[in-house]
């Protein structure tokens, strides 16, 4: 007996320290940081506390305003890519275009380019357009919405692909039965198809709305240095202006915003789940 | 089995220690901090300077040197590293506003100069012997808080203006030969502009712009003229601050098109905008590449009427680092011959002077004999006595172009001011800057 409950206790202590790397990668990697990050936030370039610093950056206009300007373009963005991925997936998940899958892989291949190099080309390529329609540069004239239109190329595919495969699991009884009882394409999309998305549309949105809040490279390449988001403006603070203090407080800023939008991610989808609107 | 697994262990452990083993063995080290691409890295002829300098220390002394050479991309990066010790160099090439201001935080050593008669000892003997008496003295109009000069701690490696290179087809010299180019409301000056994404060299624009009155008045021959230009070049008061902000702003609303420090030089080329802010290396790459693109074929590089930046990187040995080997390698490179070498593929312009800097500069640049329209540059003023006389005659078709990027007369360095260090005023510049980048 006391043989038994000894190799069960060992067993025990070696899956758990299957764990152990994984715990310290952790603590290296994401607890540790995090606590420079707000030690420097509360410190100034000498190492002494000071708390000036956040009442410099939220007493600043410029700051309110980069902070508003990045959620504009996030919304912006993350709405446009609904609009753009909700008809495509549905395409997508149509068998009868999107035989084994290949149109899928088409639309997901872009990511295999390098990203900076994808958004540069991108720029090239609009701006040349733009010379030619209009007789001006889209990135150099309208920054802000050069940065829209990067971030939706590049954060498309993320949008397409959770909105894929939700549709993939719609009940398509359902749709016929509500087609077969009279009821017209606009009714059948607006009170069976879109309702069982509706999982789907959110955690596309939470997918193309964290990157987009963070992201820095595309409002660099596509808003030619003029466009200050958060991302840049961290960018600027630890490159230009040397002040690694200033650009952990916009980073915990930054991190507060994507935390929230997780917690009302989390809150929508409880909802979901308590009305029971899914199918399965 | 055992000895099977014993022998996996012990093959790799051997051949790691035999490897180990065969290193190099040195009995010096010498750790130079150097920008990119920055010396001459050897051709067919000539072995790299770092292989040619460790063989010049051998023969001199008898001693094996092993010169470790590492590179950086700015100034604030190798500062921060080296504050925080990160790296341990012997010595580094930082430019004139950061050796400014590490002496001044008591982060460099001095090199063997004597400062009441402006000399340097015999370990830099070349340097005394061929350095440009106009950088010399440049350089020594700049006092530290310790009332030392600038050579104090510093020896000049390379030296620049900062100016726009742009499309002659597009703009006439004229117009961007001011920096009101910055400020024009016509449409043909519209998103035309790029300027750097670093905000004390795109600081100085918004400077010449509020202050361009003041300017204007002052007398150019006045012997006074640069230091007074000068004092209003650095001005970084609140309001000072405040208006190069609101001017900025202004500019980048209507002018610029980009903010870049890389991207720029290639831009130009491919035609992207018609006129960069770029520092004179950089304009001579541009205007080089697109001859050799012919694409747009040509382009220019025109300094500003009203004055500009003239920049230096300066070699410095870091407190601790090792003094005697560290002067040794700033000897060497300031010998004309090598300095000849690394100024050909750097591009930059060398402080040395002397007969073989001479005879490089006229094999670039000069004009053929039969050549009949051509123009006459004095340059004694920089190379001082040389075979032949310092006078060049270039042809004039390449007026506004690599020579004149490259040697800049008398008169245009007149108006040339040297940067300094924001000092406490850092952090109020910053914020002015975030400010411009989100407005």
């Amino acid at each position: 007996m006391e043989e038994v409950a000894r190799r069960q206790r060992s067993r025990f202590n070696f899956r758990a320290s299957l764990s152990i790397p994984f715990f310290v990668f952790m603590v290296f990697f994401v607890v540790v940081p995090l606590f420079l990050i707000v030690y420097f936030s509360l410190t100034d370039d000498q190492g002494h506390f000071y708390f000036d610093n956040w009442r410099l950056i939220f007493t600043a206009g410029d700051k309110w305003k980069t902070i508003g300007l990045t959620f504009e373009i996030a919304i912006l963005t993350t709405i446009i890519c609904i609009l753009i991925a909700y008809p495509i997936a549905f395409i997508l998940s149509n068998k009868k275009f999107n035989k084994n899958k290949i149109l899928v892989y088409f639309f997901v291949l872009p990511m295999w380019v390098n990203f900076v190099v994808r958004t540069m080309a991108l720029r090239d390529m609009v701006n040349e357009m733009f010379e030619n329609l209009f007789n001006f540069q889209l990135t150099a004239k309208y920054p802000v919405a050069g940065t829209v239109v990067g971030m939706v190329y590049d954060y498309l595919p993320f949008a397409i692909l959770p909105l894929y495969n939700q549709m993939l699991k719609m009940d398509k009884n359902q749709i016929e039965a509500a087609a077969d009882l009279g009821a017209n394409p606009f009714i059948v999309f607006f009170k069976v198809i879109l309702p069982m998305t509706v999982p789907g549309i959110i955690s596309a949105a939470t997918m193309t709305f964290m990157p987009t809040m963070s992201s820095y490279v595309v409002a660099e390449q596509m808003g030619n240095g003029k466009v200050s988001i958060i991302g840049t403006l961290i960018e600027s603070y630890v490159n230009t202006i040397h002040d690694k203090n200033a650009a952990s407080i916009l980073s915990l800023v930054m991190l507060f915003i994507i935390g929230i939008s997780l917690v009302v991610e989390k809150f929508f989808t409880k909802k979901d789940e308590d009305r029971k609107v899914g199918i399965w | 089995m055992k000895t099977k697994r014993l022998l996996m262990f012990a093959i790799p452990a051997m051949a790691m220690g035999s490897l180990v083993g065969c290193a190099p063995k040195y009995d010096v080290k010498l750790i130079i901090y150097n920008w990119a691409d920055y010396i001459f890295e050897g051709d067919d002829e000539n072995p790299k300077t770092i292989k040619a300098f460790e063989q010049y220390y051998k023969e001199k002394t008898g001693l094996v040197l092993k010169v470790d050479y590492r590179t950086f991309a700015t100034n604030e990066i190798m500062y921060t590293q080296i504050k925080e010790g990160s790296i341990k160099p012997d010595l580094i090439c930082p430019s004139d506003y950061m050796i400014q201001k590490m002496a001044n935080e008591g982060m460099l050593q001095k090199f063997s100069y004597n400062e009441a008669d402006g000399k340097y000892g015999e370990s830099l003997k070349n340097f005394e012997d061929y350095g440009s008496q106009f950088i010399k003295e440049k350089f020594t109009s700049v006092k530290l808080n310790d009332n030392n000069s600038l050579l104090t701690y510093a020896v000049p490696y390379f030296w620049g203006t900062m100016g726009f290179t742009y499309n002659p087809e597009y703009f006439t010299a004229e117009e961007v030969g001011t920096w009101e180019c910055l400020w024009n409301k016509e449409s043909k000056f519209s998103n035309q502009f790029s300027l750097k994404d670093s905000m004390r060299d795109t600081y100085v624009t918004g400077i010449f712009h509020i202050y361009k009155d003041e300017i204007a008045a002052l007398d150019e021959n006045d012997p006074e003229y640069n230091a007074k230009l000068t004092a209003i070049f650095n001005r970084c008061d609140s309001e000072t601050i405040k208006k190069v902000g609101d001017a900025l702003i202004e500019a980048k609303k209507s002018t610029v098109n980009k903010f870049e420090v890389d991207a720029g030089k290639e831009d130009i080329v491919k035609g992207v905008y018609s006129a960069n802010l770029a520092w004179s290396g950089d304009a001579i790459f541009a205007m080089d590449s697109a001859e050799e693109l012919k694409k747009p074929a040509r382009l220019n590089y025109a300094l500003p009427k009203e004055g500009s930046n003239v920049w230096f990187d300066g070699w410095s040995i870091p407190k601790n680092g090792n003094k005697e080997l560290a002067e040794e390698f700033v000897n060497f490179v300031c010998d004309p011959e090598n300095a000849a070498l690394i100024m050909d593929s750097v591009g930059y312009t060398s402080p040395i002077v002397g007969d073989a800097m001479w005879e490089l500069v006229n094999d670039w640049y000069a004009a053929e004999e039969d050549e009949e329209d051509t123009y006459e540059v004095d340059l004694s003023f920089y190379f001082g006595e040389v075979e032949g006389g310092a006078t060049i005659s270039i042809p004039t078709s390449e007026r506004g172009r690599q020579f004149d990027a490259q040697y800049p007369t008398e008169e245009v360095l007149k108006k040339c001011c040297m940067m300094n260090d924001f000092g406490s005023q850092q952090k109020e510049v910053g914020e002015m800057w975030a400010r411009v980048k989100s407005a």
